[in-house]
């Protein structure tokens, strides 16, 4: 279920405080909402937190969503608002000062366990996986933010800019700089063409 | 086209905002230069790896969402019911119920504060007793002016804390010699606990919630009081009150005053404001009088507690923030040793910073120790201090791996932390812990053949390496461990633990062993 395919009826009677209503709404978009989430900051915990805080503030504040029409894009940005918000809290300080030796310590471990004649089939391997995640989690939190929404959920610049509240340069940039990144850590993913694609990169390649 | 200018347009094309003349040119041009097809490649490659990570690997079950909405509900409930009225019980029996719930030192006193406050106030009008003056009347707005009544509608504080009410109204003398020296009492006693009074609301804050028409009218008959007075007169009074400082704290009133009058300036009754100075300063003479080293703890309760509230919110920038103000403002007191223990707690557990944790715990050692006396509190500082102190090895390595091993949730991503530890930092206090959660990670997930055969691998690796280490038996015994429960070769498992009883002198592992042992021969 889509976040936008809600039936306005479900939202209007969360509105009047129907918390079966709400506890229905929550079923239907709260795997979505997981998934979503989890793209952001790629850690279960983190999801599990980020989205209690969600459902919480999703509860409260419903009453005073004034459009019903706009449910959708309302959770959306609260989600990807309450992500960035996180990150930035924990990116302040927390573990960024760990030191490159353990992280090396642990991409170690992977590395030797790579098959270097097929690195795309083992692509979705716990491990590299986990690598994956965490070049994504080491990204600044507005950097994440873009890059997860402009190329995972497909979102326009402008509509990013919007949702962020920050100028169009200011994503172009941030998209810039993230891309980067993380072609640098990944580089040896990222080289490898993909086999088989979603249509919407099939799409931006049959220019 | 310019190389810039295809690159430039990459986003354009996902975007599908690209007019079928500029696809052209883009893909003409990308026929011929090989390092803008490459940038582009890279884009896409990019592209596909962050979808298909983006996935999560598992989505929890409807149960767990159904828990998670119920939480939002009861949270979102409890907070609605909090701020709504709560039931009024008597103002003696909520403040003899209020002091009896006994929650943390700083706030037991932030409830002192108040009793005292109206205590003193009690006093100071009874004295005027001798002059004519009618003590109750006096008296009586500012009991209630000072007494914390519901929140006035609009102004709701943001956390409230219910507590059921009283099931009998004890009896108000007790309450009262407690809180009032000893002339005032007799008057105040005899007045007896009217039913329909204002009522405090019990709260955690130590800032409750005043009625601000009910203060204004006291302050005002306080002024009326004051301005009656000689200069002489006044001097004496103060020497009065004074001797009544001698068992009361000037400062807690004056943590009160401040309070009211952050209330007058909110609901805009600036008027007041002259009259509760005046006030004030009475008991700013007392508390330099009685040289009440408490007076700046009471002044930075209010930012402790709100860093205390940041804390249990998990927002730790802002809690480490506020217990930096209360150090540098409060220095020396209680609050101040407080402050600067759970700023080390939050730099140890949370962001494992250990070089501050270590110079905080030291710090609350050295300079605070009288104010940790309590024996778990200091058994846990000394604890970490020595687990920081023994573990600094580069830039305090063992630690973080330690913890980040541990914080880590799934276990393919944890043993090979652990596995780290045992072989760069062999030296490490915490190698037996590590071993120990490598075991349990192991018999966890017996079924996973390579996390078991990377645990054995570490094992095996760390005693090569490290002949003679302390922790060379416990690991061998790891080992036995882990083939006697995860690989389930039984032969092999014998052997192991028959070289923990040969060699081991630790009585403990011996036991374990034999234990196993014996176990594994009875079985068929």
């Amino acid at each position: 279920m889509a976040l936008s395919d809600v039936p306005i009826e479900l939202v209007t009677r969360c509105q009047r405080g129907d918390q079966t209503a709400f506890e229905e709404l929550v079923a239907r978009i709260g795997p979505e909402l997981y998934a979503m989430i989890y793209a952001h900051v790629r850690d279960h915990d983190d999801t599990d937190e980020i989205l209690q805080e969600c459902l919480f503030r999703l509860y409260k504040h419903l009453p005073s969503l004034r459009d019903v029409m706009k449910f959708g894009s309302w959770v959306s940005r609260m989600a990807v608002n309450q992500c960035y918000s996180q990150r930035l809290r924990r990116s302040r300080k927390a573990m960024e000062s760990t030191d490159d030796q353990i992280e090396w310590a642990e991409r170690d471990v992977m590395w030797q366990k790579r098959d270097p004649d097929n690195p795309r089939k083992e692509l979705m391997r716990r491990e590299v996986r986990e690598e994956i995640n965490q070049a994504i989690r080491e990204l600044p939190p507005r950097q994440r933010s873009v890059v997860v929404l402009f190329e995972v959920e497909g979102r326009s610049i402008r509509e990013i800019a919007e949702m962020l509240n920050c100028s169009v340069g200011a994503v172009k940039f941030n998209l810039h700089q993230a891309r980067k990144k993380l072609k640098l850590a990944l580089r040896e993913y990222v080289r490898q063409r993909p086999s088989e694609r979603p249509a919407a990169e099939a799409e931006a390649e049959a220019l | 086209m310019r190389c810039a200018k295809c690159q430039r347009m990459y986003d354009a094309a996902v975007e599908n905002r690209l007019s079928d003349r500029q696809r052209e040119k883009i893909r003409s041009h990308l026929s011929v230069c090989p390092s803008c097809a490459l940038v582009w490649q890279e884009n896409e490659g990019l592209r596909a790896v962050l979808c298909e990570s983006a996935k999560p690997e598992h989505i929890p079950s409807p149960g767990y969402f159904a828990r998670l909405a119920r939480n939002a509900i009861e949270a979102v409930e409890a907070e609605k019911s909090v701020e709504a009225a709560a039931p009024r019980p008597t103002f003696w029996a909520s403040l003899t119920a209020w002091v009896g719930s006994v929650p943390r030192g700083a706030f037991r006193l932030a409830q002192a504060a108040i009793l005292l406050a109206v205590g003193v106030t009690a006093g100071y009008f009874l004295s005027n007793e001798l002059r004519g003056t009618s003590p109750t009347e006096a008296f009586q707005p500012l009991r209630i002016a000072l007494s914390p009544t519901p929140t006035p509608a609009g102004d709701v504080p943001d956390r409230l804390q219910t507590s059921p009410p009283p099931t009998a109204a004890p009896a108000p003398e007790t309450v009262i010699a407690y809180a009032v020296p000893v002339p005032a009492a007799p008057a105040v006693a005899a007045e007896p606990p009217a039913e329909s009074h204002p009522i405090m609301k019990v709260e955690s804050a130590p800032t409750p919630v005043v009625d601000i028409a009910a203060v204004t009218a006291a302050l005002q008959k306080f002024g009326e009081v004051l301005d009656k007075m000689k200069p002489s007169e006044e001097v004496e009074r103060l020497r009065q009150i004074q001797r009544v400082s001698q068992q009361i704290q000037a400062s807690a009133v004056l943590a009160r005053l401040q309070d009211l009058k952050l209330q007058l300036v909110r609901s805009g009754q600036t008027d007041y404001i002259p009259d509760v100075h005046r006030i004030e300063e009475v008991f700013h003479q007392l508390a330099s009088a009685s040289r009440d080293r408490q007076a700046s703890e009471f002044l930075h309760l209010e930012t402790y507690q709100k860093a205390e509230d940041a804390l249990i919110k998990k927002r730790y920038d802002d809690a480490m923030r506020l217990f930096k103000v209360v150090i540098i403002q409060a220095p020396g007191s209680y609050l101040a040793a407080r402050a600067m223990y759970q700023r080390a707690n939050i730099n140890f557990e949370y962001y494992r910073d250990f070089k501050n944790a270590i110079m905080d715990y030291n710090q609350c050692l050295t300079e605070f120790p009288r104010h940790f006396v309590a024996e778990p509190i200091q058994k846990l500082i000394h604890e970490r201090v020595e687990l920081i102190a023994q573990n600094s090895t580069n830039d305090y390595a063992p630690l973080k791996l330690y913890y980040k091993a541990e914080a880590t949730t799934r276990p393919a991503a944890a043993v090979p932390l652990y596995a780290a530890l045992l072989k760069q930092y062999p030296q490490s206090t915490l190698i037996k812990p590590a071993i120990d959660a490598l075991v349990r990670l192991a018999r966890q997930n017996a079924d996973d053949s390579a996390l078991v055969g990377q645990v054995l691998d570490a094992f095996d690796q760390f005693q090569d390496q490290n002949p003679a280490h302390p922790a060379e038996m416990h690991a061998q015994l790891a080992i036995a461990d882990v083939t006697h429960f995860c690989v389930r070769n039984r032969q092999q498992a014998i052997l192991e633990y028959t070289k923990v009883l040969d060699k081991s002198r630790d009585p403990e592992l011996v036991r374990i062993a034999q234990e196993r042992l014996h176990s594994l021969e009875k079985a068929p």
